[in-house]
């Protein structure tokens, strides 16, 4: 046996190792806030079921294949000192053993068909005595909801609604209405359910379930444009659930003196935005008993929340400011425009955006 | 050396053949024709490969600003666009070009003006979407360009513009060159080569070319509704006046799933040529082979909606696509043990052409087997558009069909060439790839499963994506110099002395029983088959049996080349390519300038000019 040989060898035992450590650090999971194999609910927990068979079909596979090739090309190499014309036996196949592995994985495969075809039809979404709806609508680049369960106090015929942070209630079933209002995104909070796409003209429908309370990220799925990647929520399942519905519920805190600067500037001053209509803020953001604007967030209770631009920014004065400069360098090509604002409007915006809790 | 037909009295002259530039621009010949697709593939090859390495370096670590979001997607569109339809199409075209008349015994293509168009729509076509750089307009909605998102409202600038029409014009060049090889596969193969003794690399040509004649015609009235919607204010895709975005994914995905196939048969091709030559025993069940081929290539028509699982089609729509996509497993996987049983029991030379196609098998598998996952629909969901499906569809394409390609080019550099790549920096070359390609598309499996999505420009550190992007980047530039130790071997083992003679590898087809590189005429004699593997089952009579009177199938008399007759060089497929870039210029602009449809009307001139001279040129 020659140096290369043990050479070939190590490099392949290498590689097997390599291979398995990767297998193994997938199967054992992480702690990443994305982790689409650490369900926290039900829909989460039976898409992840149905991955782990499939996964450990496909190490076996994985192993016995790349090892019969391995071995073969080992021990049928051409060694030196063999006849350089020596003539293997020729032969062209064998119909037994070809039929036995068509029937093999047609077999393996069936094995999978079959819970997976079970699996999405009980994953189908259905009401249920106390399940919610939620009509989830994709913007471009953040995300609206409305519960549909719940009328706006101010505007009966409207809905309750948020943007960017999803609040459901702990153990109780989800249902959601998948729209959009621009191009195609798609809803994907790994930990709670796969994702679906929100497609323009189209309603699409989904269930998801926390079975804990805890706070899981969720991004865009769907390339959407420029500032896909900052098209990220939250859903927050909560213990008091009707608690946060009655103070979403709640009139929007009322202007003091020290935010009512900021309050006459969201209401009075009139911005241009090319290929919009000019006006106030309110124009586009809604606050409930002051306007309905809709194209961008409503913000009734926009401090009640701890992210804002799409989940993309924890909501600290700070940030609020750098948003309100220039939105654009934050969220590139975002639909609300640099309002040219000055310093002094900017703190007296901030202050009044905080105030709304 | 050909024998020009006397022109017909008035008629402009053909070209006489030259090495020059001028000789390139008229070449009608399929090994040149063949060549200059190989290197205009591995050019752009070198342009994707450098847009990947962008797109890596921005994403090494977290919240990295190293250029815009809008340079970003541009960069993963073209990314995507290059080396699909500037790659590995190509390049598998090329070894259609340069192989398949010659593994068939034939002197050229069916029809050789129309393969030089062909390469010239390729040409121009890739100019053409790629001007979008220059001008500050490069595509950038991703290589399936999803509508409604690339309609005039949500993207207004030329980018998609340069999109739909390189691609268009691309479709055009793939569709010619699909019917040329489907005809000359089907009428000019050498006397005694039936279909079942074709080889397997020459049934794939055949299958892929169906796939092509079949699937382009989608795609091209996919193209025409964008192209209508951006220039002609049509509504396919606009949701408010009754149009649907879900549309394009139909048209386009029942284009693009055959088109995945339309880039891996010809690897798998390749492979099944190789394996057998350097295991020195035939195919393991070539017919099981060649109908899992064909199966494939019927199959690959029902299983469109798998990627469309996210879409909303409903659970039935869904159930029965996730049934055909692990149905078209099957044969794949049948392919596989076909290929480790070929080489089992052989006297199994170690070559770089053998590492290459072991790589493509060993890679394969990976990324199949994750296909497989793919198709458990619900689980599907939690995979979908993250980097768990980049890793597999990289698996497939770069682990499968340019490991399998660059086993081509190993393979048969010596017949195009007439000398070896080295076997030493070949062999560098492939251990380093093949490290560099796992350390960047294995790490992807593991920040698809936490969750990251594909196509995003930038992410936050509290994500935990950090480490892997990390090691994936610095895979990329592994391959990334593992390529330049790749065109080093070209370039030195160009300038050595002529080495490779007629069959350097001990081969089996009938391209190593002519010289390297083959003459213009390609066949002195046109040989008669008698046999699968015709120069193999001649040496086998030869070797080890008894030496028999009559010499199977072998050219005894030399025929006198002089009186082979060849088609002649002509500029008229350059002049009829030339006119559709011009036509589409003027489509593009004419949004900005309605004079601009003058320039459409001369493109329509140059091709009609193009097309006339063609039509009434000697043959």
């Amino acid at each position: 046996m020659g140096s290369r040989t043990r050479l070939l060898r190590r490099l392949f035992a290498g590689a097997l190792l390599l291979l398995t450590l990767i297998a193994a650090t997938a199967c054992w999971g992480s702690s990443n806030p994305q982790d689409t194999l650490a369900p926290r609910g039900p829909v989460a927990h039976d898409q992840k079921a149905l991955f782990y068979p499939a996964f450990w079909i496909a190490v076996i596979v994985f192993f016995l294949v790349e090892g019969l090739l391995v071995y073969a090309i080992i021990h049928f190499r051409h060694r030196r000192g063999d006849p350089e014309d020596r003539l293997v036996k020729q032969v062209h196949g064998n119909t037994r053993i070809e039929i036995a592995w068509t029937l093999a994985p047609t077999l393996l495969l069936a094995f999978l068909a079959i819970p997976t075809v079970a699996t999405v039809y009980n994953l189908e979404p259905k009401k249920t005595a106390d399940s919610i709806q939620v009509n989830v609508i994709g913007h471009q680049w953040w995300w609206e909801f409305q519960y549909t369960d719940y009328a706006d106090p101010s505007t009966p015929s409207k809905f309750l609604t948020t943007a960017n942070e999803l609040h459901v209630p702990v153990g109780r079933r989800v249902n959601i209405t998948l729209g959009s209002v621009d191009v195609i995104h798609a809803f994907f909070v790994p930990s709670l359910a796969g994702q679906l796409d929100a497609v323009p003209g189209h309603h699409n429908q989904m269930w998801l379930q926390a079975d804990h309370t805890g706070t899981y990220l969720g991004q865009c799925t769907q390339f959407c444009g420029s500032s896909h990647a900052f098209m990220r929520f939250r859903v927050i399942a909560d213990d008091d659930f009707d608690g946060w519905i009655a103070s979403q519920k709640a009139p929007p805190v009322a202007p003091t003196a020290a935010t009512q600067a900021g309050a006459t500037l969201f209401a009075t001053k009139t911005f241009q935005n090319p290929g919009h209509k000019a006006g106030a803020c309110f124009a586009c953001h809604s606050v409930n008993t002051v306007t309905q604007g809709n194209v961008g967030p409503n913000l009734t209770h926009f401090a009640s929340r701890s992210t804002f631009a799409g989940a993309s920014l924890d909501r600290t004065p700070e940030n609020i400011a750098k948003w309100l400069r220039d939105p654009q360098a934050v969220k590139p090509d975002a639909i609300m425009p640099n309002l040219g604002l000055s310093d002094q409007e900017i703190n007296d915006l901030v202050a009044y955006l905080e105030s709304l809790k | 050396m050909a024998t020009i037909a006397r022109p017909l009295p008035g008629a402009m002259p053909r070209p006489s053949f030259g090495r020059t530039i001028w000789g390139i621009m008229t070449t009608v010949d399929h090994k040149k024709i063949g060549l200059m697709y190989l290197t205009t593939s591995l050019f752009f090859f070198l342009v994707g490969g450098v847009e990947a390495l962008a797109i890596r370096t921005q994403l090494a670590r977290p919240d990295q600003h190293l250029y815009s979001a809008e340079t970003y997607n541009a960069l993963f569109t073209m990314h995507g666009t290059t080396m699909i339809f500037l790659v590995v199409m190509p390049m598998g075209v090329a070894f259609f070009n340069f192989i398949v008349p010659l593994q068939i015994g034939a002197r050229d293509v069916a029809f050789p003006r129309l393969n030089a168009l062909s390469y010239w729509l390729y040409l121009f076509g890739a100019i053409l979407i790629n001007t979008g750089w220059f001008v500050g307009a490069a595509p950038d909605d991703g290589w399936f360009g999803y509508a409604n998102l690339t309609t005039l409202a949500y993207s207004p600038g030329h980018n998609q513009d340069f999109w739909f029409a390189g691609l268009q014009i691309l479709g055009v060049a793939s569709l010619i060159g699909a019917l040329n090889f489907a005809v000359t596969i089907l009428n000019l193969r050498a006397p005694g080569m039936r279909l079942m003794r074709m080889p397997v690399f020459v049934w794939m040509t055949l299958v892929t070319s169906a796939l092509l004649i079949l699937a382009l015609p989608v795609i091209t009235v996919a193209l025409i509704e964008l192209m209508f919607d951006r220039q002609f204010a049509t509504n396919f895709f606009n949701v408010n006046k009754g149009g649907d975005p879900v549309l394009w994914q139909h048209l386009f995905w029942l284009f693009g799933h055959p088109e995945v196939y339309i880039m891996i048969l010809p690897a798998m091709g390749i492979v099944s040529e190789i394996l057998p030559t350097f295991s020195r025993k035939p195919l393991f069940g070539y017919p099981v082979v060649v109908f899992s081929g064909v199966a494939i290539g019927f199959m690959s028509w029902g299983v469109w909606a798998h990627h469309m699982f996210t879409t909303g089609l409903g659970a039935t729509a869904n159930s029965a696509f996730a049934v055909s996509t692990m149905l078209i497993a099957v044969p794949t996987g049948v392919k596989i043990f076909n290929w480790v049983f070929t080489v089992w029991g052989g006297d199994v030379r170690l070559k770089t052409p053998f590492y290459f196609a072991i790589g493509f098998v060993a890679m394969f598998i990976i990324g199949g087997l994750s296909g497989v996952t793919h198709a458990l629909v619900p689980s599907d969901a939690e995979q979908h558009q993250t980097y768990y499906i980049v890793a597999h569809f990289h698996y497939v394409l770069f682990g499968g069909a340019i490991f399998g390609l660059f086993g081509g080019i190993y393979y048969w550099f010596p017949k195009m060439t007439g000398r070896m790549l080295s076997e030493k920096i070949g062999l560098t070359h492939f251990w380093l790839m093949l490290i560099g390609f796992n350390m960047t598309f294995g790490p992807f499996h593991m920040l698809g499963l936490d969750g990251m999505p594909r196509r995003i420009y930038t992410y936050p550190t509290d994500r935990g994506w950090g480490f892997w992007n990390m090691v994936s980047t610095i895979g990329a530039f592994t391959i990334a110099l593992s390529i330049l130790i790749f065109l080093i071997n070209v370039v030195v083992s160009l300038r050595k002395q002529p080495d490779a003679g007629e069959d350097p590898w001990d081969a089996r087809t009938l391209e190593w029983t002519i010289p390297s590189p083959p003459p213009e005429y390609n066949f002195a004699k046109i040989p008669v088959v008698q046999a699968r593997d015709p120069l193999w089952h001649q040496k086998l009579l030869r070797r080890y049996m008894a030496p028999r009177a009559e010499t199977i199938g072998e050219q005894k008399v030399e025929e006198e080349p002089g009186h082979i007759h060849m088609p002649s060089p002509s500029y008229y497929p350059l002049i009829t390519a030339l006119g559709l870039p011009i036509m589409m210029y003027g489509i593009i602009y004419q949004s900005d300038n309605k004079g601009l449809w003058g320039v459409v009307g001369a493109g329509v001139i140059v091709l009609l000019l193009g097309a006339f001279g063609w039509a009434t040129e000697p043959t």
